[in-house]
């Protein structure tokens, strides 16, 4: 499992269950308050960081970095940096020359934030890569080129194409350089990123841009990792050629027809990753429209083979954990969330009687945890560790009560009460830690709280 | 007054064998050498070594001409200014374009005094294949325009007619420089330095024409294992095509080798020296796309033992 099942989709493996690998990019700094502006800078953030996504989400691969400015930056490209994304380029170094920046520019080990990166990717590795891919991402050669030249480069393709070949070409001179990196490091899978692929036709991305972008990937594979080309926006007509540059993968958005998408891929024995909606459902779906997403996906395809299950690009970073926690439960454990999607489209389980308790009247305080499936959703199961573990401390004055969401009538109690987030613990009825665990003064201070007013 | 002589020449045209041979001659001089690759690994350097009791300042990954190692040169220049030496000889890389050297020397008087006697560039000429080269690179021609003495070699290997075409071509470039057939570079340094005296003055040194349009993709492919030497050969046979030029050193299942390939000619010399691994650079005539040809004439042919 783990690791272990992203490889077998991108070497094309039958696959025994559904490899699963969310790009909490920015959005992991959420998990432990860094806004983007620090986290990307900070190769201690980044790994704490990671390590919570790899605690909460279950991945079974996980990208190190999701920002394509690193290269950019190095070769001069100015950034403005944002609290809740990634940074973005504001000058272009070639906008007014056409020239090829000098090889000696190319990023080394010392360059930048590259030292940075490497190093979150060397102690990522070491702390969860035994069980988890560890993905590093490149900025891909055509993207790259637009953050040296600016606009210029589309203008370049028309009437200088001998210029726009040659700048893309050294654009995948640094991401070979790049990719070597990273694989010291430790990365497993190579992630060329390129957004701006699908902006301009397949007939322009195969005279200017194949060869240089196989020749990517081939570095890649002799170099004895795996790679994925990843591409945002509608890239349904730039699949094919995509899949004729020999990435191991790629990875899209939900722009694009995933059916379709899959169908193509199939037919060159690539692995396709994504899809999940962005922002409609991860960012502001519910938790059931997130697992009725994941269950919809799969079930729409041949995921036996070949097929990664993702978010369709770099997540929000206001997307609600509770959202990513339901698309792992449902990667993980799709039976059981098939029938809660089910339970859920039915209306629910209004017949069933529930009784709330007079929490005001009674004796103890009433810990209570909403959970999925505590042996498959990680972050359910620390929710309940974090009571369980901690009981000692609160036993004189609270009893606690677990209510598992595949259970008919813990469903009803969990719609009955009005929650909407798993896992959600309540005190005394009101929901008091939604997706956070609490630490044990953190659970020790909101029991007593609830304690006093009695 | 040290007395600076560059040889400049296309890529294989046998500049090192040059530099070996006037090395070899004098034993008795004391002689300086920059030697500038392309590549980021420096072959030549280590072919050089062998010759003696020679000072070497290595300069790699581009032109010395170019901005990105120009300021390594230019040290190189001041430190080798400061020493006792007869001779400084300046090996260019295959891709140099010399047109600013005057214009770098005037710059750096100051600092190295009447420490140089520049004599010029000695322009080697592959005999055999300066017809197909001298249409790609402009560096070519601003060799040859900017030389006191033109070497053509190898003209064992075509017949008079292809010669004569070859210096008709070279003195529309370049009617002032004394010109010198040969087969394996023999020439002696007295006769080259006479012959330097003998040409007019060089035209006025210009920005060199060492940009992007003329900038050559080199990859270098290394191990430490021993190779079989047969599959060393299928390997070097699937790449060539795609290169310029090709050099290096090899530890194979019949001993340490030396490697160089211009055009498709491939030669494999056994190398007396000990060698710690497998180290060829390849540069590439097709750009960034050779990295493929690479990868797959690996894995068909040495899986495991070399790598990019």
């Amino acid at each position: 499992m783990g690791k272990e099942l992203v490889f077998k989709a991108l070497k094309h493996e039958t696959l025994d269950a559904i490899p699963w690998v969310p790009f909490a990019g920015v959005h992991a700094g959420t998990l432990k308050n860094y806004p983007a502006d620090e986290m990307l800078k900070n190769a201690d953030c980044i790994v704490e960081c990671l390590e919570e996504v790899n605690r909460l989400y279950m991945p079974d691969g996980i990208p190190v970095l999701f920002d394509l400015q690193i290269e950019a930056e190095v070769l001069g490209c100015d950034l403005l940096w944002a609290k809740n994304n990634p940074p973005s380029v504001t000058s272009h170094p070639l906008e007014n020359e056409a020239t090829i920046p000098c090889e000696c520019r190319i990023p080394g080990p010392e360059d930048g934030r590259v030292p940075m990166a490497l190093e979150a990717t060397r102690r990522i590795k070491e702390s969860i890569g035994e069980d988890t891919a560890i993905y590093g991402l490149i900025c891909g050669p055509f993207t790259l080129a637009s953050h040296l030249r600016g606009t210029n480069l589309f203008m370049d393709m028309m009437k200088n194409k001998d210029y726009a070949v040659a700048l893309i070409q050294y654009c995948g001179q640094v991401a070979c350089k790049m990719a070597e990196m990273y694989i010291d490091a430790g990365a497993d899978v190579i992630a060329v990123v390129d957004p701006m692929i699908s902006q301009v036709s397949p007939k322009m991305i195969e005279k200017l841009m194949s060869e240089t972008f196989k020749g990517v990937f081939d570095f890649i594979r002799s170099k004895g990792a795996l790679s994925s080309f990843f591409v945002c926006g509608n890239a349904s007509k730039q699949i094919r050629v995509m899949c004729e540059m020999g990435p191991d993968g790629v990875s899209v958005d939900e722009n694009v027809n995933l059916v379709e998408a899959k169908e193509t891929c199939d037919e060159f024995n690539i692995a396709i990753g994504g899809n999940i909606p962005l922002t409609t459902t991860m960012l502001y779906g519910s938790q059931q429209d997130n697992m009725k997403a994941v269950v919809d996906e799969i079930d729409s395809i041949d995921a036996s083979k070949n097929f990664i299950l993702s978010p369709g690009c770099d997540m929000p970073y206001n997307t609600p954990i509770e959202n990513t926690i339901a698309c792992a439960q449902a990667a993980k454990n799709l039976e059981k969330t098939r029938e809660m999607v089910a339970g859920y489209e039915s209306g629910g389980f209004d017949d069933i009687e529930i009784e709330i308790p007079d929490y005001a009247n009674e004796e103890k305080v009433i810990v209570e945890l909403f959970l999925l499936d505590p042996d498959q959703c990680a972050a359910c199961k620390y929710m309940q560790a974090s009571v369980l573990d901690n009981y000692d401390a609160i036993e004189d004055k609270a009893e606690y009560r677990i209510y598992k969401y595949f259970i008919k009538e813990d469903i009803a109690r969990t719609a009955k009460m009005g929650i909407s987030n798993l896992p959600t613990m309540c005190i005394d009825g009101e929901p008091k830690f939604i997706s956070l665990i609490p630490n044990r003064e953190e659970l020790i201070a909101a029991v007593e709280e609830a304690a006093a007013k009695k | 007054m040290i007395k600076l002589i560059m040889l400049t020449g296309f890529l294989g045209s046998g500049k090192t064998t040059l530099l070996q041979r006037l090395l070899e001659g004098q034993k008795d001089k004391k002689i300086g050498v920059i030697v500038n690759e392309f590549g980021s690994v420096n072959i030549d350097a280590r072919l050089l070594k062998t010759s003696g009791d020679i000072r070497i300042a290595e300069l790699s990954n581009g032109s010395i001409f170019c901005a990105c190692i120009k300021d390594n040169f230019v040290d190189s220049l001041i430190e080798m200014s400061g020493y006792n030496l007869d001779y400084l000889l300046i090996e260019a890389s295959g891709l140099a374009d010399p047109a600013s050297m005057e214009g770098i020397l005037q710059g750096i008087a100051h600092k190295t005094g009447d420490g140089y006697h520049n004599l010029g560039s000695v322009c080697i000429i592959d005999a055999e294949n300066f017809q197909d080269l001298s249409e790609l690179l402009p560096a070519i021609e601003s060799q040859i325009e900017y030389a006191s003495v033109i070497i053509i070699s190898k003209t064992d290997l075509v017949d008079e007619d292809s010669l004569g075409e070859t210096e008709n071509q070279i003195s529309k470039w370049n009617d002032r420089a004394v010109k010198i057939r040969t087969t394996f570079c023999q020439v002696d340094i007295e006769d080259l330095i006479s012959a330097m005296d003998a040409s007019g003055p060089a035209p006025a040194a210009r920005e060199s024409s060492n940009t992007w349009k003329n900038r050559a993709n080199t990859f270098v492919v290394h191990g430490t294992g021993i190779v079989k030497q047969e599959d060393l050969e299928a390997f070097l046979k699937y790449v060539v095509n795609d290169s310029y030029r090709i050099k290096g050193f090899a530890v194979t299942d019949k001993g340490n080798v030396e490697i160089s390939a211009v055009g498709d000619h491939i030669q494999i010399n056994s190398w007396g020296e000990p060698l710690e691994k497998t180290e060829i650079v390849l540069i590439s005539s097709v750009g960034f796309g050779m990295v493929s040809t690479i990868t797959d004439g690996l894995d068909k042919h040495m899986k495991g033992k070399l790598s990019l």
